[in-house]
């Protein structure tokens, strides 16, 4: 075995990276530096979210560079330094899911558990199982078993192998609706059950906000961004690296009430880790903010969240079934088309930019059912039109055309009121 | 049924044949890996010296293998003072019968390593396993297939054997006298044409037995995948 080695210098980032190599007409050139234990690589297809990771894995050599994870060098042009795959403790979910298929679900699983030796911790074999419900699947070939089993079972195997860095490629590619949404939950589960830090690899804003607001923006081959989404999605720098459709606003919710005879359904914004829209939220980003790097210049423009908050609605404890850290606070609730979902249960819906109007004054005598106040925060501008992040509780992303725009005289601290159709709320 | 002698012919065949492939088949997988997996400079010409035996008339290859081995040959030399003899032993059938079948054993494993999805070796890389205990538990397995079938020509081949070992092993009745060269001789043989016919049929039903086999074998392995 060929040990990595330790820097000289302890980094508390999770990753950090330096790297350049060109494959045919492609360039890949990164430098990132990420903190986060839970960060999502987003990119167009083509922007070299793969190559990237494999260069991480050690399965494609950079040209030149230097990748540190945790502690451990493990690549480094400078001192001709390359780390064998085998050794670097990188754990890799493929696109593909890689399933050896001369062996068994259990055989799948236990592959890398015999390569982990010294390294302490890892999970157990029970409690990946458990926890992914492969129980009743353990003796089956991997060529008898469906698209989101198949994932679960490549999930197992690598978390199995005991790594310290995670890598997921679009793990929810190749899945309908049904699974997607099935597999987003194991993904959650994984995600806070096991301290392991993990990068997900995806192209799609929906899928990315479920597992991290915190993200890496790839745009053919460089970083374009990193840090937290609202931030990301305000910098006039990164936002051409979205696609237009992209930007969206996704938020936990809780199902509070259905309401058959009007045939809406009642919601209320959850507040927990995933209600945490920009870098003030995390506890990383004091540290990031002292360092260099491109997460670290992201995000620090935030202002405390309780000097904004609007006078006119006064706090709210959440009434509904699931318990967030308790803490009393301005709550939205929603109302949002009939759901087929229990009350207490939680959900996850979307909401596009452009869908919510502003109007400075509450609006009445008004078809439509959603009207809440909020603090204007931030402007970018989108295209023709403007992008307003407002306060509502959760944070939002509005889009606005420019004239509208001026005419309100909109601006940071100006309260406002949002307007929104129950139709346009959508649950993912 | 069979005579003595032809009933020693037959076991001597199916005796050099199986440690003709015993022999060849460590180097033949190691080769096929290089050749389908590696790239490394003189690849062209490790191909090319591989394949060799397939185009050299058996003779030559037997009369190489004769100064080779010979007494006083490269290897021959140490060897003998070693107090072990090669040349005209049923050894010596056994490797001509290799060298000859080599090249088809590492084109089959060859070509079914290459099919292997160069893709689970990476995984297998990503989860901690080392290129060796890569190629041990994912690709050797997974093309296990291929590497029946190149044994099945390989013994095939062995058992058709005739220039080589009569140049190099000689066409000893009893020692090196393998079927081939006893249906030979057996020709050469006033009225022996019962013995040509009962050994002409003993060869074809051994070929057509070892090709059945492997076929056989390989169908269940996939079957076992779920490939079927």
């Amino acid at each position: 075995m060929c040990p990595t080695r330790r820097t000289s210098q302890p980094s508390r980032a999770t990753l950090s990276l330096d790297v350049s190599c060109t494959r045919g007409d492609f360039h890949l050139d990164v430098r990132a530096e990420v903190h986060d234990r839970v960060v999502t690589l987003l990119g167009r297809s083509g922007a070299g979210k793969t190559t990237l990771l494999h260069v991480i894995a050690g399965l494609y050599a950079p040209a030149r560079g230097r990748i540190v994870v945790g502690e451990s060098v493990l690549f480094d042009s400078s001192s001709g330094f390359n780390a064998p795959p085998e050794s670097r403790r990188v754990g890799l979910v493929f696109q593909e899911d890689r399933l050896f298929p001369h062996l068994s679900v259990r055989g799948n699983l236990q592959y890398g558990a015999r390569f982990r030796r010294g390294a302490a911790g890892g999970p157990a074999m029970e409690e990946v199982v458990d926890l992914l419900e492969l129980g009743a699947l353990l003796e089956r070939r991997p060529a008898t078993l469906s698209g989101g089993e198949r994932r679960r079972v490549a999930l197992g195997r690598a978390l199995l192998a005991g790594p310290r860095l995670l890598l997921l490629d679009e793990p929810l590619s190749g899945l309908d609706v049904r699974l997607r949404r099935q597999t987003l939950g194991f993904l959650r589960r994984v995600r806070d059950r096991f301290e392991t830090p993990m990068i997900f690899v995806t192209h799609d804003v929906r899928e990315a906000l479920q597992l991290s607001r915190r993200m890496l923006v790839l745009d053919r081959g460089r970083v374009a961004g990193a840090g937290a989404y609202l931030d990301l999605a305000l910098d006039p720098a990164v936002l051409p690296a979205f696609n237009p459709d992209d930007l969206v606003n996704v938020i936990e919710m809780g199902v509070v009430r259905h309401d058959r005879a009007s045939g809406c359904t009642k919601l209320a914004a959850a507040q927990g880790p995933d209600a945490a829209d920009t870098a003030t939220a995390w506890p990383q980003a004091e540290d990031a903010a002292s360092r260099e790097g491109p997460l670290a210049q992201a995000g620090t423009q935030d202002t405390p969240r309780s000097s904004v908050l609007p006078q006119a609605s006064p706090p709210v404890r959440a009434s509904t079934g699931w318990s967030g850290p308790g803490e009393t606070r301005h709550c939205l609730e929603l109302l949002g088309p009939l759901l087929d979902a229990a009350a207490g249960s939680r959900l996850t819906v979307v909401i596009r930019p452009q869908d919510v109007a502003l109007s400075a004054r509450p609006v009445e005598a008004i078809s439509i059912r959603n009207q809440f106040p909020a603090v204007v925060r931030r402007h970018a501008p989108y295209g023709g039109a403007v992008l307003v992040e407002v306060d509502a509780g959760p944070r939002l992303l509005v889009e606005v055309s420019s004239g509208s725009f001026h005419r309100l005289g909109l601006a940071a601290g100006r309260p406002v009121h949002c307007l929104l159709k129950a139709n346009a709320i959508q649950v993912v | 049924m069979l005579t003595d002698a032809e009933y020693n012919a037959v076991l001597l065949s199916i005796q050099v044949a199986l440690a003709s492939v015993a022999l060849m088949l460590p180097p033949g997988i190691a080769v096929a890996w290089l050749l389908a997996r590696r790239r490394f400079v003189g690849k062209a010409v490790v191909d090319a010296l591989v394949h060799l035996p397939l185009v050299l008339p058996p003779v030559v290859v037997g009369y190489l293998l004769l100064e080779l081995f010979g007494r006083n040959g490269p290897l021959g030399g140490p060897l003998s003072r070693a107090g072990i003899s090669v040349a005209f032993t049923w050894r010596a059938a056994a490797i001509a019968s290799a060298v000859v079948g080599f090249p088809l054993l590492v084109r089959a494993v060859r070509l079914s390593i290459e099919l292997v999805d160069g893709r689970l070796e990476e995984a297998a890389r990503t989860l901690g396993a080392t290129r060796l205990w890569t190629f041990l538990t994912v690709t050797l397995p997974l093309c296990l297939p291929g590497v029946l079938s190149g044994m099945v020509l390989a013994f095939a081949r062995s058992l058709g054997e005739f220039g080589a070992t009569m140049t190099f092993a000689g066409n000893v009745p009893g020692r090196t006298q393998t079927l081939p060269l006893a249906v030979y001789t057996y020709i050469q043989t006033p009225h022996a044409e019962a013995s040509v016919h009962r050994l002409a049929l003993v060869s074809v039903l051994l070929s057509f037995a070892a090709l059945m086999m492997s076929d056989v074998l390989a169908r269940r392995l996939r079957r076992r995948w779920g490939h079927a």
